[in-house]
Order: C-alpha cells, then sequence, then structure tokens
C-alpha cells in the first residue's frame, strides 16, 4: 500500500533520518519503535507532509505523494495523530469528530460518528468540552477525529504516551476494535508491552537508521534491541 | 430565539427614520451602520480564522477611492462604481493574500499593514488621479438610472436605507457561512492548523474565502461612504482608522456574530456621547477601550454571555 524509498531528512547539519526503505501492505499495522530522538516522530511527519523530505520518496498504491501537503494526503486517506495531544479544545467531543468528517460529503455530517465513539468508548463524553476530559480520553479524542476523517492508512505518533498502564491496557483493547475496520496502522510508541500487543511487524530505528525488522517476538529478542532499550551493561 | 431577534433587529432598523429627524443622529446611525459592516468583515478573518489582519482600512480605502475616481474622471455614480469598488478590492486581496495567507506565524499581519502604508503613500503621490494629498473632492450622489429611474441617492434617509440594506446582507452572509462546513473549517483552523490540515481541511483555501469575502464587503462599505460623504482624502488609509476597526471587532466581541455589530455602534457613538468631556474626551475614549480589553477580553458580547450563563446557574441551584 505504502511504499517509503531511501527517506532522508536533515536539519541543518543533523540527519533526522537517513536512507529509510520500508513497505506497508494493506491491513497491517507497523510498529516504528527506538528511542528518544531516532527520528521515529519524523518519518510520520515526512510521510503525512508536515515536513519535506531532503531526498528518497513515498509512494501510495504506485503513485509518488512525496511532499504533498497534510490535507491533500488526507483526501487520499492518510491520517495522523500526533506526539502531543492535538484537538479542537473549546468544542465538545462530537464536534471534533464532526470538524474530523469534513471529507464527508454525502450529506450526513454525522454518518459514523456513534460506531467510533462506541469503538473508543467514548459515547459518555460526546457532550463535553475536550479540554475538561481527562489525559487518557483526549488522547482516544483524537484517534476518533483522525478516524473521522475516513483514514486508510492511519498514522499514530505516540497514543499510549503518559498513560498509565490500565489507561494503556484499555486502549489496546479500543484500538483492537478499530482494527476491524481493516485500516492500515503506522504506530509509534515507546511503550513495548502496548506495541506488541497491537503490531504485526516491527521496525526498529536509531539515529535516523533503521537497524532491525521483523515480527515482534523476533525485533524485542534482537541484542541490538536489548542494548537500546535496557543498556549495554545489563545486557552483558 | 434567532428568528424573533432577527424580526426585532429588522423592524427597529426599518422604522428608525420614523422616529429620528435629527440630521446629526442620522449620520450616527448611517455611520454606525457602515462601522458594524467593516467589523463584520474584519472579524471573518480576525474572528473566525484567527489570522490577525492589521491592514483591514486599505480595503475600505480602495472601495472608497475606486467609486470617487470613477466618478471623478468618468462621471459615473451608479451601481457601477459599486461593482468595480468589489472587484477590485477583492482582487487586491486575492493579489496579497495569496502569497500571505501560504505563511505561518506574524508574516500575515506584517504583509496587511504594510499593504496599507504603501497604498496611503500611492494615493498621496497619485497626482491629479488620485487627488494627492488634498484627496478627491465632489464624489457624485449614488444614483440609479435603470428600470424606473432615474433615481438619485440625496437625502441621509436614503443613505441610511442603503447602509442597513448592507449591513442585514453583510450580517446573513456572515450567518451563513459560519453556520456551513465552511464556518466549521474556518474554526478548524483557528483551533489548531496542523490538526485542521490533517484532516483533509485546506487552510490556505479556506483562509482566502474569508480574507475575499471581508475585503469585498469592506470595499463595498468604503464606495458608499465616498458617495455618501462625497469626499474620500488619504487619512482613510490611516493608522487611527485600522486600529478603530480592529478595536470595534474586538470591543464587541471577535468569533461571534453579534460582537462585531456592537463593537461598530459603540465605537461610532462614544466619541459623540462623550462630547461632554471636552478636552479629557479622548482621554475617556481611551479609558474605556483600556477597561474593556482588561475586564472584559471575550468583549462586550462574551462579558454579557459570561454574566447570563452566571445568573442562569445561579437561578438553576436555587431552584
Amino acid at each position: 500500500m505504502l511504499s517509503v524509498e531511501h527517506l532522508r531528512k536533515k536539519f541543518g547539519g543533523v540527519v533526522a533520518v537517513d536512507d529509510l526503505s520500508f513497505d506497508i501492505a494493506r491491513g497491517e499495522v507497523l510498529g516504528l519503535i527506538g528511542p528518544n530522538g531516532s527520528g521515529k516522530t519524523t518519518v510520520l511527519n515526512l510521510i503525512t507532509g508536515f515536513n519535506e523530505p531532503s531526498g528518497g520518496k513515498v509512494s501510495l498504491e504506485g503513485k509518488d505523494i512525496t511532499g504533498k501537503p497534510p490535507y491533500a494526503l488526507a483526501k487520499l486517506g492518510i491520517v495522523r495523530t500526533f506526539q502531543n495531544t492535538s484537538l479542537f479544545a473549546r468544542m465538545t467531543v462530537l464536534e471534533n469528530l464532526r470538524i474530523g468528517a469534513h471529507l464527508n460529503d454525502s450529506g450526513k455530517p454525522d454518518d459514523g460518528l456513534d460506531a467510533i465513539l462506541e469503538e473508543l468508548d467514548l459515547a459518555k463524553h460526546q457532550h463535553a468540552e475536550a479540554k475538561s476530559l481527562a489525559y487518557g480520553v483526549q488522547r482516544r479524542v483524537e484517534i476518533a477525529i483522525a478516524l473521522a476523517a475516513r483514514p486508510e492508512l492511519l498514522l499514530l505518533d505516540e497514543p499510549a504516551a503518559g498513560m498509565n498502564p490500565e489507561e494503556s491496557g484499555e486502549l489496546v483493547e479500543q484500538l483492537k476494535r478499530v482494527l476491524a475496520r481493516k485500516i492500515t496502522i503506522i504506530l509509534v510508541d515507546h511503550n513495548m508491552r502496548f506495541v506488541t500487543r497491537i503490531c504485526n511487524r516491527l521496525i526498529l530505528l536509531n539515529r535516523g537508521q533503521k537497524i532491525a525488522e521483523g515480527v515482534p517476538e523476533e525485533v524485542l529478542r534482537l541484542p541490538q534491541v536489548i542494548e537500546i532499550y535496557l543498556g549495554k551493561r545489563r545486557y552483558a | 430565539m434567532t428568528f424573533v431577534a432577527t424580526l426585532v433587529g429588522l423592524t427597529i432598523t426599518l422604522t428608525i427614520p420614523l422616529w429620528v429627524q435629527s440630521n446629526f443622529y442620522m449620520y450616527i446611525l448611517i455611520m454606525g451602520a457602515f462601522n458594524a459592516v467593516l467589523a463584520i468583515s474584519l472579524n471573518l478573518m480576525l474572528g473566525y480564522i484567527g489570522e490577525k489582519s492589521l491592514g483591514h482600512a486599505a480595503f475600505y480605502g480602495i472601495g472608497a477611492y475606486t467609486a470617487a475616481m470613477i466618478s471623478s474622471h468618468f462621471g459615473l455614480s451608479g451601481p457601477l462604481n459599486l461593482l468595480a469598488a468589489f472587484v477590485v478590492t477583492t482582487a487586491c486581496a486575492a493579489i496579497i493574500g495569496i502569497p500571505a495567507l501560504r505563511l505561518r506565524g506574524p508574516y500575515f499581519a506584517i504583509v496587511t499593514l504594510g499593504f496599507v502604508l504603501i497604498l496611503q503613500l500611492l494615493v498621496l503621490n497619485g497626482g491629479s488621479f488620485t487627488g494627492g494629498p488634498s484627496g478627491l473632492p465632489g464624489v457624485k450622489r449614488l444614483a440609479w438610472t435603470g428600470i424606473g429611474g432615474p433615481y438619485v441617492f440625496s437625502t441621509d434617509i436614503q443613505y441610511y436605507y442603503a447602509a442597513i440594506a448592507l449591513f442585514w446582507i453583510a450580517l446573513f452572509v456572515s450567518i451563513a457561512a459560519v453556520n456551513s462546513k465552511m464556518g466549521r473549517a474556518w474554526l478548524a483552523i483557528r483551533e489548531n492548523l496542523d490538526l485542521a490540515e490533517s484532516i483533509g481541511i485546506n487552510a490556505f483555501y479556506y483562509k482566502m474565502i474569508a480574507f475575499l469575502m471581508g475585503a469585498g464587503l469592506a470595499g463595498l462599505v468604503g464606495a458608499l461612504y465616498a458617495h455618501y460623504i462625497g469626499f474620500v482624502s488619504p487619512r482613510i488609509f490611516d493608522t487611527w482608522t485600522n486600529v478603530l476597526i480592529v478595536a470595534m471587532v474586538i470591543i464587541g466581541g471577535e468569533g461571534t456574530i453579534i460582537g462585531p455589530v456592537v463593537g461598530g455602534l459603540i465605537m461610532t457613538a462614544l466619541p459623540e456621547l462623550l462630547r461632554f468631556a471636552e478636552g479629557y474626551r479622548m482621554l475617556l475614549y481611551g479609558l474605556f477601550l483600556l477597561a474593556v480589553i482588561m475586564f472584559a477580553p471575550q468583549g462586550i458580547v462574551g462579558l454579557v454571555a459570561d454574566a447570563w450563563h452566571k445568573l442562569k446557574a445561579r437561578s438553576n441551584v436555587v431552584r
């Protein structure tokens, strides 16, 4: 579905993403993992048009979409969430979703929003102002906004960041309901337990480069992964 | 509620000439309507999109000068003047908006401010074409020479109805836009630009529509003003005019439908109401602005709405 070829991004003298290539098939859930500063969010920014690549190519179904603006990519079905909580804070949850459904030209703007609210356990909060909600609920509202845009490829940037184990466990169950929509997902997160419960495949990034790729069980056993996440001395 | 309020508003505005006989008060009402439309037009960008447009007087002035120059150089003073004012103003807005609205941050505000300053210089140095520093006197009264004509707008009452017609058109256009899909996109851009773009909202496109609509309305007000007063001068592009339009929106309540109307009327009437203070008039005027900004940052409409909600909440508790 999506193909990333030799993607590269430089910020001044810093190479944030270095010759990164990968493919993702329709319906797959791909996890991008790596330590802080490894380039995960930059990869999401490059795919979704928030940053322009310094080199390389991004293709959707074989069509070059490199450098297209975010709104144009959303029309092609590529929608994202953000690392920091990002919603329409002064609006209710339902109003947030209605704006999320901006591209729905069916004349029924509320079509399908009830199902999204149910899947993410947001129905009881639908008339609450977004900024008044607890942090964990706000993160789910972000995902709901993205789903209202009817994505084919959904990129989630640290959706479980800052959540306690109970909240992230609930999010796993909620995302599994979302997966029934057959949406393709690229997920960035630090929480290994969270990532492995959702993703079919993982890519490990370090200093902008891909250093490992495979099914979660294999990748997590790799010495490089243990070294990055647990430290060299402990591994030795 | 909205229907009743509209009906009451229409009745009041249509019957005012029956019970206001003074020419002075008619002048204040006409200028109040002009200012309300100016504030409504700026509110689209400032209130709903959240872009700081600091050169809105440019479009007011372009509209006024277009109508005045057609009148002075071609002797025309009909609907063509209004149409030309609208077209020229929106075309100028497009020329400024295409590069400026693609920028993020304070650049749009800086570009609009620069634009109005350049315009003022051009008009000041335009010789007989613009009238230079002396402006263009003798702008003809608005006239209709088509079916049922000729009909010349020569009295204050006629201009009052022309101004009120424009006011209601501006108000209805603004209400329709805000309550449409476009209005939701405007609010989304104002609240969270990155998120709005990530879900398919083309921010540049929607900002441009608001900018063109606002500029076109301001151009129409400018043209009507030129025909009403019969004179235009480069002072129309003054910093004070810009500040006044922005203040009307903020004082009334930006991002609300009725706020700019309230702001426009108050800012027109206040200098006249403060005439009793003679030398201290402008001091009191400034203090009023300062007080509203300090104690009612959401504007007068926001202050009244807050008070109403608190009162309602208290009465619910008592019950």
